[in-house]
């Protein structure tokens, strides 16, 4: 029995096409974000520099984005809908913020991040790096100049972004963290990743402090009013923080093992599971990970793809 | 030739083929020189006049302090750079006139001496939203002396609905010019504060 009818071989062809197209696709997601450095490989680096790179100015904010047409099943209607909403709140969000973005305006968190890392990569074998630049990302070739201009020398890259939460409770720091060899060493095991030179690590790191103990949920003038009081106390000491976190978190994680199948991320049996929550993407998912350590009231959960975030325990 | 190859193709096909055009400038990474420039002075009100007894103001060059003097940020995968911008940027500042002041010229003898600091320019995009801030620091000084130092900050959000090049120029330019209407605002009223308490203490 023949399920696609003859008449319809070109339909059905394209639909076989489309599945095959669809399984690539997938399959390509499921790829393993972390790539881990063996401790071999960290003795042939020979000189390490360390730059900290930065798209953003100034401290970030991020949406919800409105689902209307998700909800009504889409539609140019709905589309224009979302749209609008989206505006607005980005707007309104981007008003908001003033008050903290004024009280962060002495703020440096690329030289803070850039000590912090000296400090946590001292105890590094192969990749205590000899000093730490902090630079500012103009466009996406500027990582692959800074590392094929390092004059042999090998450079761990340090891309930092930083910003508030929708509701401006939580301010999130994130870290896209790669090793490129100096010279043609290692290019036997070296790896690609898209926008950089080949790589022989890999990670993306997060670290998220929350603003816990208010009475009701204040308006996001409110809560960036709390962040930016008395110049931005309650800001600057969570942005200290997250920053020394990611850098002891890469610290740790350059000496972290490779899964046990080389590929996945799975919790062990008798590891703690808890939710990451993924900010600016429709549907506000959530994915979950695994706690792998734990110290001094956070959790750091590894996620499938072996990213690693901080969070409050 | 244009009108022919209209009529033979179907409205969905050119639909199709503009969202492709316009779509493909958000995926494809690539960066744009912006030319500030151009028109911002006519964004500007710069018509107050000032009075005869008002407070004569020198600007000192400027001292830019960013991170990188060429970028002006990203939307998406498109970064933005543009030439030094300085020289427009003191042109700008050296244009800005007050009811109670006015260019003086000579730092030597001016009432006011101003030293601007470039602390921020940059264009971001909130999902489809654009953003454009800037940020001064102005350190006063008279007769040699300190009198204190204002951060004045400018900034337009808007919806980018075609990401093109003018339209990013446009939304940094309205950005400069709200940093110049807070720079004349700022100005007026610490010169108001000053005038009162010489007036207080005389």
């Amino acid at each position: 029995m023949n399920l696609i009818p003859a008449e319809a071989f070109g339909r059905g062809r394209s639909f076989v096409v489309l599945l095959a197209l669809g399984v690539m696709f997938l399959s390509g997601c499921a790829t393993s974000v972390r790539v881990p450095i063996s401790s071999d490989s960290r003795t042939q680096l020979g000189a390490v520099i360390g730059i900290v790179g930065l798209r953003q100015q100034e401290i970030g904010t991020e949406i919800n984005t409105s689902n209307v047409s998700a909800a009504t099943g889409g539609g140019l209607i709905a589309a224009i809908v979302d749209s609008s909403i989206d505006n607005s709140r980005a707007k309104k969000a981007e008003s908001a913020v003033t008050p903290l973005r004024d009280a962060l305006i002495n703020y440096q968190p690329g030289n803070i991040l850039a000590v912090d890392l000296q400090k946590a990569l001292a105890t590094v074998p192969g990749v205590s790096p000899s000093h730490v630049d902090v630079r500012q990302i103009i466009d996406p070739n500027t990582t692959a100049g800074w590392i094929n201009g390092s004059g042999g020398a090998s450079v761990l890259l340090v891309n930092l972004s930083y910003k508030l939460s929708p509701n401006f409770g939580s301010i999130i720091v994130s870290a896209e963290v790669s090793l490129h060899a100096g010279g043609s060493r290692l290019a036997s095991v070296a790896q690609n990743k898209p926008n950089l030179p080949p790589l022989v690590y890999y990670n993306v790191f997060s670290s998220t402090y929350t603003l816990f103990g208010l009475s009701d949920a204040p308006t996001l003038d409110g809560m960036a009013k709390l962040w930016a009081a008395n110049g931005g106390q309650s800001a600057q000491k969570a942005l200290d923080f997250e920053l020394q976190e990611l850098a002891v978190m890469i610290a740790y994680d350059l000496t972290a093992p490779s899964p046990s199948d080389g590929k996945s991320y799975k919790a062990p049996e008798t590891a703690e599971i808890r939710q990451i929550q993924i900010y600016g993407t429709p549907g506000r998912p959530f994915q979950e990970g695994y706690i792998e350590h734990k110290t001094d009231g956070r959790a750091w959960v590894r996620l499938p793809l072996g990213q690693l975030s901080g969070i409050a325990q | 030739m244009r009108l022919a190859c209209v009529r033979r193709c179907h409205p969905w096909m050119i639909a199709a083929g503009c969202l492709a055009v316009f779509l493909s400038g958000c995926n494809t990474p690539q960066t744009t020189q912006l030319d500030l420039t151009a028109p911002a002075s006519a964004e500007q009100d710069t018509s107050t006049t000032s009075s005869k007894s008002s407070l004569g103001v020198a600007w000192l060059p400027i001292d830019d302090q960013r991170l990188d003097a060429t970028s002006l940020g990203n939307i998406g995968n498109c970064a933005y750079v543009t030439k030094s911008i300085l020289p427009w940027v003191d042109q700008q500042l050296h244009a800005i006139k007050g009811t109670n002041f006015g260019e003086a010229g000579d730092p030597a003898k001016a009432d006011l001496v101003i030293k601007p600091i470039l602390l921020k320019l940059y264009i971001q995009n909130v999902n489809i939203t654009k953003s454009a801030v800037v940020v001064f620091r102005l350190e006063l000084s008279s007769h040699g002396k300190s009198v204190g130092e204002l951060t004045c900050r400018g900034r337009y959000a808007g919806m980018n609905w075609s990401g093109s090049d003018d339209e990013m120029t446009g939304a940094i330019q309205k950005a400069f010019a709200d940093c110049v209407s807070n720079i004349t605002a700022s100005l007026e009223l610490n010169i108001k504060l000053q005038h009162t308490a010489v007036l207080t203490s005389g």
